[in-house]
């Protein structure tokens, strides 16, 4: 019988005379090797000077980053089982999907992830309501902005 | 918002290495392992990435691009960057052996035939390397 769930640590009673026995077991701790690893971030844009400008200053501030062209590559990142922990995406992309329809996939399979999706102004009405309001993330940017929201949703 | 090659924050001695593969898991693979042996990577899945990245005066040493990279292919873009880009060396990956042969003489020492040990690229691109550095100096 659990006696207490807290943060992954379960507290068992199996003793049957009534003596509290504890065993705890860590199942969801982290191991020594995720405790350390980067944080690792998907970057989608199929414009590459874009893309570079942005994994570049990321990279640089200590995170992993993993690079998409469209949402077909995202997805495939994601299938494959490597580690993400935050997605930023472009909306207008080619391909059957577009940064909406993969932000929405990705919070459907994926739940947890955080996904920014980038957009010049003119479709912030658009995206209102269709993705959650502190998922969206204006164009212009620069990459520094990019990185303090990145860093400000992980150490949330 | 881009970091033109000459202004502080570019790095002007970390070889530079931009890896074309419309395969995106071995992209990945393939240049975080470049990474980690301390090169800096630009990755793209296309002729036209690569072609945009050289065209914007970025500083790439060498590209390692696979044969099959779309509308462009890889010897297509291999002619060029050997037409256009003289200061940039170019490798060819390829799956097939008779594409391999194909390659052959669009790149010094032959294609990288798939698959192959990410070591063997790091051979390749210090070959490069000190093939220019002694023409240099000749």
């Amino acid at each position: 019988m659990v006696l207490a769930r807290s943060h992954g640590v379960h507290v068992w009673n199996p003793s049957l005379s009534g003596e509290l026995l504890f065993i705890v077991s860590c199942d969801h701790l982290p191991t020594a090797g995720e405790a350390n690893r980067q944080r690792v971030v998907l970057v989608v844009e199929d414009e590459v000077l874009i893309r570079y400008a942005i994994t570049d200053h990321l990279r640089g501030a200590s995170y992993t980053v993993v690079e998409a062209r469209n949402a077909a590559e995202a997805t495939a990142v994601f299938v494959s089982g490597a580690p993400v922990d935050i997605v930023f995406t472009d909306v207008h992309m080619p391909g059957e999907m577009d940064g909406v329809m993969l932000a929405q996939w990705i919070n459907e399979h994926y739940p947890g992830i955080h996904v920014l999706v980038t957009s010049g102004r003119e479709n912030a009405a658009r995206l209102a309501g269709v993705i959650p309001g502190d998922s969206y993330f204006p164009k212009p940017y620069t990459p520094e902005e990019v990185e303090t929201r990145i860093r400000s949703l992980l150490d949330s | 918002m881009l970091t033109p090659p000459n202004e502080p924050g570019f790095d002007n001695t970390s070889p530079a290495i931009f890896v074309a593969d419309s395969d995106i898991l071995a992209r990945m693979v393939i240049a975080d392992y470049l990474r980690d042996c301390g090169y800096t990577v630009v990755e793209g899945a296309s002729a036209e990435d690569v072609l945009t990245v050289l065209n914007a005066a970025r500083k790439i040493d060498i590209v390692l691009a696979d044969i099959r990279l779309g509308k462009t292919d890889g010897f297509r873009l291999a002619r060029q960057i050997r037409k256009n880009f003289l200061k940039v060396d170019v490798i060819l990956t390829a799956g097939v052996a008779k594409a391999a042969e194909k390659a052959g003489d669009l790149c010094d020492d032959g294609p990288l035939e798939k698959p192959y040990q990410p070591q063997e690229i790091v051979r390749r691109i210090n070959l490069l390397r000190e093939r220019r550095r002694s023409a240099r100096k000749s």
